[in-house]
């Protein structure tokens, strides 16, 4: 079922397609990603776990089904509720851009190629879903939606144009209820408000973890890499059970935090905002590091900033935990796709001036015209405040790597100037 | 004291030597296909033309494209900072430059300085060739003139055309229409440099609007470039003599500071 | 007697520390030295100067006997326990000055308990027995707040509060019989009991314990007085207005010296009520008052049951201030028929009850059941006062309580007209909730666990200052909010605690 969004009399039978040079392409580009994290000095004891959730291939559990998603507006807790777990779907890899484009337009941005592509292939994650859940984020995302509903059973959740609750609150309610619905007949279960109470709890926890995790990598960046850091996180939404995840995270934390604050000279540190990093494309998080810059805090819905904020609810009606739900993913989101980016600006200046930040990195992919115009003011916004800016325009591919590097390096020595 | 910047460009390679404000020796060279090496070699040649060695130089900053594939000297930096630093010290006291264009073969650069000098913001075109050196060459060979006949004959022409193509390469293509047409090579080259002079004022504009003007790199040795950017900014630009120097003599610069800034210390 | 009185000369001294005058004046002044002086030393230094300054001229004033009438009438040792025990525990950041702090509530702690052994000590020997808890007021103020300090810091905020809670409503439903002052107050209580009469409720049958001739202390919020025995404090400020109503102000004009008491008193009582108002804003609404502790328990069996609660439009939140404001105003001007009232106490052949306001009112129903049980159930007013108006507005108005709480969580606060003053002081008194909005990640947690359903806090971006008249100051949006810092509650200009996410597990 497809959740009645698209039309049925024009279903078109799934092309698939193995092209065997792409895919050994793209496992030469995640090799080489490893390699590059290979020689951080300093990483936690279990990474290898983490890398493995990110790299995988996907360890499907007997009876756990999968619920796969796009974006950081889905609320998952219902999945874990359902007792599926949910995996994002979007993918980083450059050699699976080709492959994408070969079936889609080539105007759209790399991520919506590339994560197209693997539902192309037999062994891809989203084959092993039982149902895919897709905000319309963006207009990329509402056409692949259509598209994707000929491969696995599609849900499209209708967000509102602006952050607005005086007029979008219900409409935003009664899309989570229809998501929720949606998911109960896939996966053919009864949604019961303790499991989605457990769920919000597994959620939180794993809220706290990250910002502990935060706080003790800001006090003493090279204790842990901003790329494991990442790893780390996006494990967590790469279908690993949480409950381990949340274990072996407590863990790296225990050891970031034995490490203390650092007391050498501290690398020019930087608030990372702007699309999506997904594993492997860590081409600006390598550039960084490896121009003498640490992240010490993102508004990255790949980052931290993904699992920042707990669903707090209150009361335990129905609709008090939709609306807890709606509120926490929709409402509170800093991403471009609404209207106004106050909360995203709110956001960067409250990290700069909590983190002491002494630069603000945008990276934007190219043709996502969201986080491109955006750049106009938050540039001038920050000018304003005297925040040093750099804006980071690319796709996934490698070779405009050493022209990135070239502005980097001069964005850090105009930063490094005061110094 | 007696410092040196190496500027390791993608086309040419140049090493400017400085003495206490005064240049000693600028010498130009092409990169060839290791500028690495060829970095290298110019550096200890300049140093023997000038009669010193090594020990003699207290200071050397390589900057550039290939600026870490040459393992010279203490500092190393982008040639950005190296053409603010450049700029500064050649600017006059009551004229101070705020909007630096640097268009050289394979990419072209502006600068918004302030008012203390230092770099505000910058932006790069190395994604594309229209806009850099490297089209005006591809469509003189086209013409099939030499580099400077080509700049010769757009700074004849009296009549303007326009030339529509906005990538280099079909640029090429729109020539080969406009010679069939009998259109004056002198107009064809004139309208080339108007193209990339439009392309060039465009990305300065999203930069900085603000004087005096400072134009350096290759691209500042081709009057007809410079006329046709002056017209399209309409502004006055100043051009120094050695004006594909001035990244490398901020180099220098560059690496004198750090040396004082290191004596200071001390 | 021992300890107790062996203090006493310190107690006499330490008098001025009592004066509500005192307590405003240097809460102000820390606020206004706060934004001059980033020096604490200074700060202490001049209030310290202050309280010397006022302490002399309190003496002096003191010594003759009309300046002893007035200023005993503004006195109440809640003024002292704030003073010297409640501005240090809000203001001390946690450190060694704070931990040294905590000696002195735990001494007023200790003595509060000799305070009862004291007073155990006067009851002769052959009526030895248990009499609750005989306690002067002072010790008892004193100790009970010491308390609540004390065990603060193992709190969490929701916690805490709901101690408070527990604690008011003890103290002022069950403090009519349970606190008495001593053993000769105990007795005189139990002397009163066969003459009251249920289904009356006169207000001289009634004998708060801290009523005095001279002093009364009216709460903001409900503490009702027809509670057992009087309950512990005066009652609610709308029985001060209805006093005011009912003095013939005839003779006050021409000059009746039993009328000019009365309204000397009053006047008294009103200078602490709106000092006290001044100083915590509506938080007697959310922390203090009685009734809504009650109500609460009807909140919990709807969230037990998971149903979701009512929230007011616009339309219908209006409708409850207007009656509410509406009812008083109604109660308050029949309260001016009380000297006109015959010998049947009708006024021009209506029956109207002395306190109009409190004849309809839910707290009169429910606290005298509450304090006592079942058995002393007050009945609803009988038909022929204010020919059935009385009856039919205490049914309504107690349907209203009950519906309101089971449904709309504190829907019943907007209406209710003792909460309103010092609802106008949430903005320009001491008390102010304060918010970030740079940290704000528009989540809307505020918003949903305002139990008042005010959604300034949520949509305010552009000022930092976000209280309301409406807002109880419960602090479940501080508790809530999952940004640290991002809301605060702000005394005198000093945060007192903020927003922070627990990264406990």
């Amino acid at each position: 079922m497809t959740a009645e969004q698209f039309d049925t009399r024009y279903a078109v039978a799934p092309r698939f397609a193995g092209d065997p040079a792409a895919r050994q392409r793209a496992e030469l580009v995640v090799r080489q990603q490893l390699q590059h994290l290979a020689k951080l000095t300093h990483r936690p004891g279990n990474i290898g776990w983490f890398e493995k959730q990110v790299v995988g291939p996907l360890d499907q559990r007997q009876g756990t089904p999968l619920i796969g998603y796009f974006c950081n507006t889905i609320p998952v807790e219902v999945a874990y509720a359902l007792g599926a777990r949910p995996v994002q779907l979007g993918c980083g890899n450059p050699a699976l851009v080709q492959p994408g484009e070969e079936v889609l337009s080539g105007e759209i941005c790399p991520l919506a190629k590339s994560s197209f592509a693997t539902f192309l292939t037999a062994d891809g994650t989203p084959r092993k879903c039982a149902a895919v859940v897709i905000p319309t984020s963006c207009d990329a995302k509402k056409k692949l939606g259509e598209i994707v509903a000929d491969f696995r059973p599609t849900f499209m959740l209708n967000l509102p144009p602006e952050q607005n609750t005086a007029r979008y609150l219900r409409l935003a309610v009664a899309e989570v209820e229809r998501m929720a619905t949606f998911l109960a007949d896939v996966l053919g279960r009864r949604l019961r408000r303790r499991d989605l109470l457990a769920a919000i709890e597994l959620t939180r926890h794993r809220s706290v973890l990250v910002r502990r995790l935060q706080t003790a990598r800001a006090a003493n960046p090279a204790a842990l890499s901003v790329r494991d850091f990442f790893i780390i996180i996006q494990a967590s939404f790469a279908g690993a059970d949480l409950t381990e995840w949340l274990h072996e995270t407590t863990r790296v934390i225990s050891e970031v935090e034995a490490a203390g604050p650092s007391h050498t000279h501290q690398r020019t540190p930087l608030i990372l905002t702007g699309a999506p990093i997904f594993w492997p494309n860590f081409k600006p998080l390598n550039l960084i590091e490896e121009c003498g810059a640490d992240v010490v805090a993102d508004t990255l819905c790949t980052g931290a900033q993904s699992c920042f904020d707990p669903v707090v609810c209150d009361e335990h009606s129905w609709s008090a935990l939709w609306r807890a739900l709606a509120q926490r993913y929709i409402f509170a989101s800093p991403c471009p796709c609404f209207i106004s980016q106050a909360t995203r600006l709110s956001r960067i200046l409250d990290l700069v001036a909590e983190f002491k930040a002494e630069g603000v990195v945008n990276y934007g992919l190219r043709l996502c015209p969201l986080f491109d115009m955006e750049v106009y003011r938050l540039s001038r916004i920050l000018k304003e405040r005297r925040i040093p800016f750099a804006n980071m325009r690319t796709d996934y591919s490698l070779e405009d790597t050493e022209q990135l590097r070239v502005r980097l390096e001069a964005f850090l020595e105009t930063v490094g100037a005061g110094t | 004291m007696i410092c040196a910047g190496v500027d390791i460009g993608s086309t040419t390679t140049k090493v400017v030597l400085l003495q206490n404000g005064e240049v000693l020796a600028a010498v130009l060279a092409p990169s060839g296909n290791l500028p690495g090496r060829t970095a290298t070699r110019l550096y200890t040649e300049t140093l023997a033309q000038a009669g010193l060695s090594e020990k003699d130089v207290d200071a050397v900053a390589t900057t550039g494209y290939g600026r870490r594939l040459a393992d010279l000297g203490d500092l190393v930096m982008t040639e950005i900072k190296a053409c603010a630093a450049g700029v500064l010290f050649r600017q006059a006291a009551d004229n101070p430059i705020h909007t630096v264009i640097d268009v050289g073969g394979q990419d072209t650069k502006v600068l918004a300085l302030d008012d203390q000098g230092e770099v505000e913001d910058f932006s790069m075109n190395d994604k594309c060739a229209a806009g850099t050196g490297r089209f005006l060459e591809m469509l003189a060979h086209k013409l099939e003139l030499s580099y400077e006949d080509f700049v010769a004959e757009a700074l004849r022409s009296e009549t303007t055309i326009q030339m529509n193509a906005t990538c280099a390469v079909f640029a090429e293509s729109e020539v080969v229409g406009l010679l069939a047409r009998n259109v004056p090579k002198c107009d064809i080259a004139a309208a080339a440099h108007q193209a990339i002079a439009a392309r060039i004022s465009s990305m300065v504009r999203r930069v900085s609007q603000r004087g005096a003007y400072y134009f350096v790199g290759g691209g500042a040795r081709n009057a007809a470039l410079v006329r046709a950017l002056a017209e399209q900014l309409n502004q006055q630009l100043i051009v120094p003599p050695d004006a594909q120097f001035i990244v490398a003599l901020g180099a220098a610069l560059g690496a004198r500071r750090k040396l004082e800034g290191r004596v200071e210390k001390r | 007697m021992r300890v107790t009185q062996a203090i006493q000369p310190v107690l006499e001294l330490a008098a001025p520390l009592n004066n509500c005058l005192l307590a405003v004046l240097v809460t102000v002044l820390l606020l206004w030295l706060r934004r001059r002086f980033p020096d604490v030393r200074w700060r202490l230094l001049a209030v310290g100067l202050v309280v010397s300054g006022f302490a002399s001229a309190y003496h002096l004033m003191a010594s003759e006997p009309a300046g002893a009438r007035w200023l005993a009438a503004l006195n109440s040792p809640l003024f002292a326990v704030y003073l010297v025990i409640i501005m240090p525990a809000l203001y001390l950041p946690r450190g060694p000055w704070r931990q040294a702090f905590m000696v002195f509530p735990a001494a007023i702690l200790l003595l509060a308990a000799f305070a009862v052994r004291d007073a155990y000590d006067t009851v002769p020997p052959d009526r030895r027995g248990f009499y609750w808890l005989l306690i002067r007021p002072a010790f008892l103020i004193g100790g009970v707040v010491s308390l609540l300090v004390l065990i603060q810091p193992l709190l969490s905020l929701e916690w805490f509060r709901r101690a408070v809670r527990l604690t008011c409503f003890l103290l002022l439903v069950y403090g009519g019989f349970a606190l008495r002052q001593d053993y000769s107050d105990y007795q005189a209580m139990l002397a009163r009991r066969p003459q009251a009469q249920a289904g009356i409720m006169n207000l001289s049958e009634t004998w708060p314990v801290l009523q005095s001739d001279r002093r009364m202390l009216y709460l903001p919020g409900a503490p009702c007085r027809f509670t057992a025995d009087g309950g512990y404090v005066q009652g609610c400020n709308l029985e001060m207005f209805q006093r005011f109503m009912q003095l013939d102000f005839a003779k006050v004009r021409r000059g009746d010296p039993g009328t000019i008491g009365t309204l000397s008193v009053l006047l008294g009582a009103l200078i602490l009520f709106l000092c006290l108002c001044f100083l915590s804003g509506r938080w007697a609404c959310g922390w203090l008052c009685p009734l809504s502790t009650l109500g609460g328990v009807l909140d919990w069996f709807r969230r037990r049951l998971g149903l979701s609660h009512l929230k007011p439009a616009q339309p219908l939140k209006l409708t409850y201030l207007f009656s509410g404001l509406g009812l008083a105003g109604m109660g308050l001007a029949m309260a001016k028929a009380y000297p006109h009232l015959d010998a049947e106490g009708k006024f021009a052949g209506c029956k109207i009850p002395i306190y109009p306001f409190c004849k309809i009112c839910p707290s009169q129903q429910i606290c005298p059941v509450a304090a006592h049980g079942p058995d002393n159930y007050p009945g609803l007013p009988t038909w022929e006062w204010g020919f059935g108006f009385f009856r039919v507005a205490t049914i309504a108005l107690l349907a209203i309580f009950v519906l309101s709480f089971a449904m709309g969580r504190r829907l019943w606060c907007r209406l209710c007209p003792m909460g309103m003053i010092s609802g106008l002081f949430n903005r320009g008194g001491m008390v102010r909730l304060v918010k970030d909005a740079s940290k704000c990640n528009r989540c809307g947690v505020c918003a949903e666990v305002c139990p008042m359903d005010i959604d300034l806090v949520r949509f305010e971006m552009n000022n930092n200052d976000v209280s309301s008249f409406d807002c109880v100051l419960c602090l479940k949006c501080v508790a809530k909010c999952p940004r640290d810092g991002c809301l605060q509650l702000e005394h005198a200009g000093k945060k007192v605690v903020e927003s922070r996410f627990p990264l406990e597990v």
